[in-house]
């Protein structure tokens, strides 16, 4: 299999069977990052198309700074956030989740629940946290190349995915019904079913 | 770790150690309390158990794809290509 690099330089001299490979090598990887911001199986996929298209577009421009990889990254995110700006989409807070959580009142918070708490806890994270933390443990990524996407220095990378988890951590830790959370070992197939995971309010 | 640190950078360089951002040095040390000190094991594992909690929640990876649903994806991303920039005209 041949190394980005190679396609990358075989497409940018006009060779669109190379462009059509990298295609196949990352649209997946950018579907997965798309429908995380989108929540939106069609609107992810109009990210996909855009970002790639855009690449083309660009790749002349592309001089392996970064990887290829990482540059895709960065073109669909920015994608991403665009296509939604605007769009209003309710998602379920961390406030509410807690207020539906004491209603439940004797019954004890299933495993479940805290995966939404966690969930809802990783959405409300400030924008770059948010990021830093969802290429680190969702894609894992290394900082080095999280912060070529997020055009920062190493360390800002790196002070952004630990200020966030330890924000996530705060909040579980405070939570009187997850206090033994540790403990828990839980799947959570339940919650990875549909691409469309918007959260009635 | 030699030095005198308080609760708050002990609990950051558990992480640290987790991420596997320490020296190799530091990292024998991490071996060696995780194996005699009981606190130092909690910590560790308070962060492991978070991260993999974390890891949980991503549903965009477990959705499950139809096997034709990228091969027509990448189909449809060279056609738009092929449209808006047809192979005979220069590149943009």
């Amino acid at each position: 299999m041949k190394a980005d690099l190679d396609l990358v330089k075989e497409a940018q001299s006009g060779n669109r069977l190379a462009f059509s490979r990298l295609v196949e090598k990352h649209q997946r990887t950018m579907m997965r990052v798309a429908l995380r911001i989108t929540r939106d199986l069609e609107l992810a996929e109009d990210v996909v198309q855009d970002s790639f298209l855009k690449a083309f577009q660009k790749l002349e421009s592309f001089e392996g700074r970064s990887s290829f990889k990482s540059w895709m990254y960065q073109i669909t995110l920015n994608t991403a956030k665009n296509k939604i700006r605007g769009t209003h989409r309710e998602t379920i807070g961390v406030d509410k989740l807690m207020l539906a959580a004491e209603a439940k009142s004797e019954a004890r918070l299933s495993l479940q629940d805290l995966q939404l708490f966690i969930r809802s806890a990783v959405e409300e994270l400030p924008e770059r946290q948010k990021m830093a933390l969802t290429l680190r443990i969702f894609e894992d990524l290394s900082f080095k190349e999280i912060a070529e996407i997020m055009e920062c220095p190493y360390d800002t990378a790196k002070a952004n995915y630990r200020h966030g988890l330890m924000k996530i951590k705060e909040r579980v830790e405070r939570h009187d019904d997850y206090k033994n959370w540790q403990e828990t070992q839980v799947d959570l197939a339940p919650l990875a079913a549909l691409p469309r995971v918007e959260v009635e309010a | 770790m030699s030095k005198e640190v308080n609760e708050w950078e002990l609990d950051w360089w558990w992480l640290e150690v987790l991420e596997g951002e320490v020296s190799a040095e530091e990292k024998k040390e991490a071996e060696w309390l995780l194996e005699k000190s009981t606190t130092c094991h909690q910590r560790y594992e308070s962060w492991r158990s978070l991260r993999r909690e974390v890891l949980r929640t991503d549903w965009a990876a477990k959705v499950q794809w139809d096997s034709s649903y990228f091969e027509s994806l990448r189909e449809g991303i060279m056609a738009r290509i092929e449209s808006e920039y047809p192979a005979n005209h220069t590149r943009p």
